[in-house]
């Protein structure tokens, strides 16, 4: 399902969204290479341009390290991987947050009922707590 | 994105080609610059090998002019210098190996050396060593060889009909990153392919054989990329 875009933003920054996604789970490890361009290119179904300019935005963000001749590389670097946690826990807050106003929830109803989601037996969190 | 200082590679204006009383192209204009690689893509039949092979001067329009590197087709010169192509099924001396067949070749253009030979032999994932004759290759080890041929003297153009037919993924993702870094080094490439995802992947602009004639399909708007070098990409 990777080479599905929506229309809301351009695909390149789509592409680096969802990498980024991938070393915050780890699936991409600090230090692992990342595909070639033609390989990310044919799993996204992209032109290898728009890859170039992915790695690109990646590399300048500090998320990735060019080694000439060898490839692009998840970065080992604490700090700007820890900044990419925090930035991505707050994209995924404020994107909640943005969403339950819209419902009509205020900052003391969010906060209840999110507790209580967290505690009541069906939540998957409280699952993960007791296996 | 066409700029007055772009350089063209290919120019064809009015090229109409006839069998009988069918017009298999219709008065192609298109322009191939340096250091890009475009795309034809199409049915069986549509005319594209036609086109591929009028530009090579295998075939001569009935009416129109095809330059490359700004020399006239069929009149100032027969075939396009510094040119590769890969056209049709590639014929090569079924009894002799595919290095001899490739020595032959560089014999008679007498380009290629012994080093650039096993070079392109194993860039292109054949075994220089390899003593079988090429009547006994598969398809895809005859595609292969095919490819060295088009690549073995550097040329500043390809001009390749399918290159990736009878291909595994290995072998097609290998002739991707061939062309890519090719695309890096300023070469040009014309390709013709029945694969959307294969264009989509490699080509900055993609054409489709229509009627007789060329039609530029419309990039992505969302696609928004602009060709970058990138120091630590590899292909």
């Amino acid at each position: 399902m990777d080479h599905i875009f929506d229309d809301t933003q351009p695909i390149y920054y789509q592409i680096v969204q969802r990498i980024c996604g991938r070393i915050l789970r780890n699936e991409f490890k600090p230090g692992d290479k990342l595909p070639s361009v033609i390989d990310a290119a044919i799993h996204f179904k992209v032109n290898h341009n728009t890859i170039q300019r992915v790695y690109q935005e990646l590399i300048h963000q500090g998320i990735a390290v060019a080694k000439r001749g060898e490839g692009t590389f998840v970065t080992e670097d604490d700090k700007i991987l820890a900044r990419l946690h925090n930035e991505m826990r707050q994209s995924l807050l404020e994107n909640f947050l943005t969403e339950m106003r819209r419902l009509g929830y205020s900052p003391a109803e969010i906060v209840s009922t999110l507790r209580d989601y967290i505690q009541t037996e069906d939540s998957p969190l409280i699952e993960e707590q007791n296996e | 994105m066409a700029s007055n200082n772009k350089q063209i590679v290919i120019s064809t204006k009015g090229i109409t080609k006839r069998f009988g009383k069918r017009i298999v192209l219709d008065g192609i204009d298109f322009e191939l610059p340096k250091g890009q690689i475009f795309g034809i893509s199409g049915p069986n039949g549509s005319g594209k090998s036609v086109f591929m092979r009028i530009l090579v001067g295998l075939v001569l329009p009935n009416e129109g002019e095809v330059s490359v590197f700004d020399q006239q087709i069929g009149h100032e010169v027969e075939f396009p210098k510094a040119t590769g192509a890969l056209i049709d099924r590639p014929g090569f001396l079924p009894t002799c190996s595919g290095y001899r067949n490739l020595e032959l070749l560089a014999g008679i253009r007498g380009v290629a050396s012994t080093t650039k030979i096993t070079e392109t032999l194993a860039l292109v994932g054949l075994d220089p060593d390899d003593k079988k004759p090429v009547g006994t290759y598969s398809t895809g080890m005859r595609q292969r060889l095919g490819f060295a041929q088009a690549i073995m003297e550097d040329p500043d153009l390809l001009i390749l009909d399918e290159p990736t037919n009878g291909l595994d993924f290995d072998g097609q993702r290998e002739i991707y990153g061939q062309l890519v870094e090719l695309r890096k080094a300023g070469k040009s490439t014309l390709i013709t392919s029945h694969n959307r995802d294969e264009l989509l992947i490699l080509c900055d602009k993609i054409f489709i054989m229509h009627n007789g004639r060329l039609q530029l399909v419309p990039e992505d708007p969302q696609t928004e990329w602009t060709p970058v070098q990138s120091e630590g990409s590899d292909c």
